[in-house]
């Protein structure tokens, strides 16, 4: 192996480490409020999804940038994906104390069915923001990084928008399929649900939040 | 004659720029350290006896307490989110300036913050209703919060940040904490077991509206 792959291999490899250990820390606050075992499932859980769906949507991403004509080499993109990746983790980690205050001082430990759904919900959104707003610093931040290296005429927009929905799929799908991560107070800890692989977050975007929205119901 | 650096009010909020020389490279002043510190506390602590003394002076001097332990509390909670922040603004500041750094905001804060105790206390040996209290300290923490600002705007100036973007964001998450803190430390407008403000986890906006009925 040469010193370059030795180089490029090692630093990939901390960069992983680093997401993988910063998504399991911020996993393990995910899903604080309700257990100290659903705490542990989900802090093993959130670095599959987070490094999961880097390594799915790499290849996506690299096509993508040789249609738009952004010249980048493989590696190159695997860099640029972990390293948004990286700054997402690091602003999870930075924000992990503050959520678990939160978890902590906050939310409910019992009550009422409705009044732990309500919290459910409350923390799902929080959760989604901060994970949401962690992943637009990182893109941004890598946004910044490649207008500077990719050629003029590359439509680096365009690309940044395809990265971007193929990260919010995959991230969502694998997600889903890795559910319970916030933990629903009224469904029993469990580290995949038995049913995981039976459908995606599409399907209930398109058989459940859709109806319900249009109908005011409530979702199962 | 010996040129001793003095630190003051006067400094921090006329040129908070000059303040944060420390951030040029140069030896870290452990006099300014106490100086933020103390200011911050200070000020913290002289705004909760304000809001205290609407009951009395037992808890006008326990709010005193609880608000300097917020403060130092959500520094604390908050200084790893400072870090990262931070260096995703371009610091390459070290952690313990940046602290330092953090320090000069929240002791900016601390300044106002005592600058409108005064005022506060004033309002709140003078009227029976809480909800009055409620907003008006909200108003003027928010107030100080504004001001709080500056030593960010002076830190992007003087290119110890690229931008303030990331700094702006940790002071409004400092804010949150310190007033989710506040609500774990209640009751702040009534004695220690006093039925109107039940303990219990509760989130702070809900507590604020509760507060404010």
């Amino acid at each position: 192996m040469t010193t370059e792959n030795k180089e490029f291999y090692g630093h990939l490899a901390r960069r992983i480490l680093f997401v993988a250990a910063a998504s399991g820390v911020y996993g393990a606050v995910l899903a604080a409020w309700r257990s100290p075992l659903m705490a542990a499932y989900v802090a093993a859980k959130l670095p599959f999804v987070f490094v999961g769906t880097t390594a799915i949507v790499s290849f996506f991403c690299w096509m993508v940038g040789l249609a738009v004509g952004a010249g980048l080499r493989y590696r190159e993109v695997l860099e640029a994906v972990f390293f948004a990746m990286s700054v997402a983790g690091a602003i999870l980690l930075a924000m992990a104390p503050i959520v678990l205050f939160f978890v902590f001082s906050a939310a409910p430990d019992s009550g009422s069915r409705e009044t732990m759904r309500l919290a459910h919900s409350a923390m799902m959104l929080a959760h989604v923001v901060v994970m949401g707003g962690a992943g637009t610093v990182g893109v941004t931040l890598l946004f910044q990084i490649l207008r500077r290296r990719v050629p003029a005429e590359c439509r680096l927009v365009l690309m940044m928008c395809l990265w971007l929905a193929a990260f919010a799929v995959v991230g969502c799908q694998l997600g889903w399929i890795m559910r319970p991560l916030v933990g629903s107070p009224n469904i029993p800890a469990e580290l995949i649900r038995a049913d995981a692989l039976e459908s995606n977050f599409l399907e209930s975007i398109f058989t459940q939040i859709i109806p319900h929205l249009i109908n005011g119901g409530t979702i199962k | 004659m010996n040129n001793v650096k003095t630190f003051g009010p006067g400094e921090l909020l006329r040129a908070p720029d000059e303040i944060m020389d420390f951030a040029d490279g140069k030896a870290l002043d452990w006099r300014l350290v106490v100086f933020l510190a103390t200011a911050t506390a200070t000020g913290c602590a002289l705004f909760g006896f304000a809001v205290g003394s609407f009951v009395d002076l037992k808890v006008a001097a326990l709010d005193a307490a609880k608000m300097a332990g917020v403060a130092a509390f959500s520094f604390g909670l908050c200084f790893p989110s400072l870090y990262v922040f931070a260096a995703i603004s371009g610091s390459k500041l070290s952690a313990a300036r940046l602290a330092v750094l953090g320090l000069v905001c929240t002791a900016t804060l601390g300044c106002l913050l005592a600058a409108l105790s005064p005022i506060l206390w004033l309002f709140s040996v003078s009227t029976e209703k809480p909800a009055f209290i409620v907003i008006l300290s909200c108003i003027l923490a928010t107030l100080s919060f504004v001001f709080a600002v500056r030593p960010i705007i002076a830190a992007a100036q003087k290119k110890i940040v690229a931008n303030s973007s990331g700094l702006n964001v940790w002071l409004a998450v400092f804010a949150v904490i310190a007033l989710q803190a506040v609500t774990l430390v209640r009751p702040m407008l009534a004695p220690l077991g006093s039925e109107r403000d039940p303990p219990g986890k509760r989130f702070f906006l809900e507590h604020f509206i509760r507060s404010i009925r």
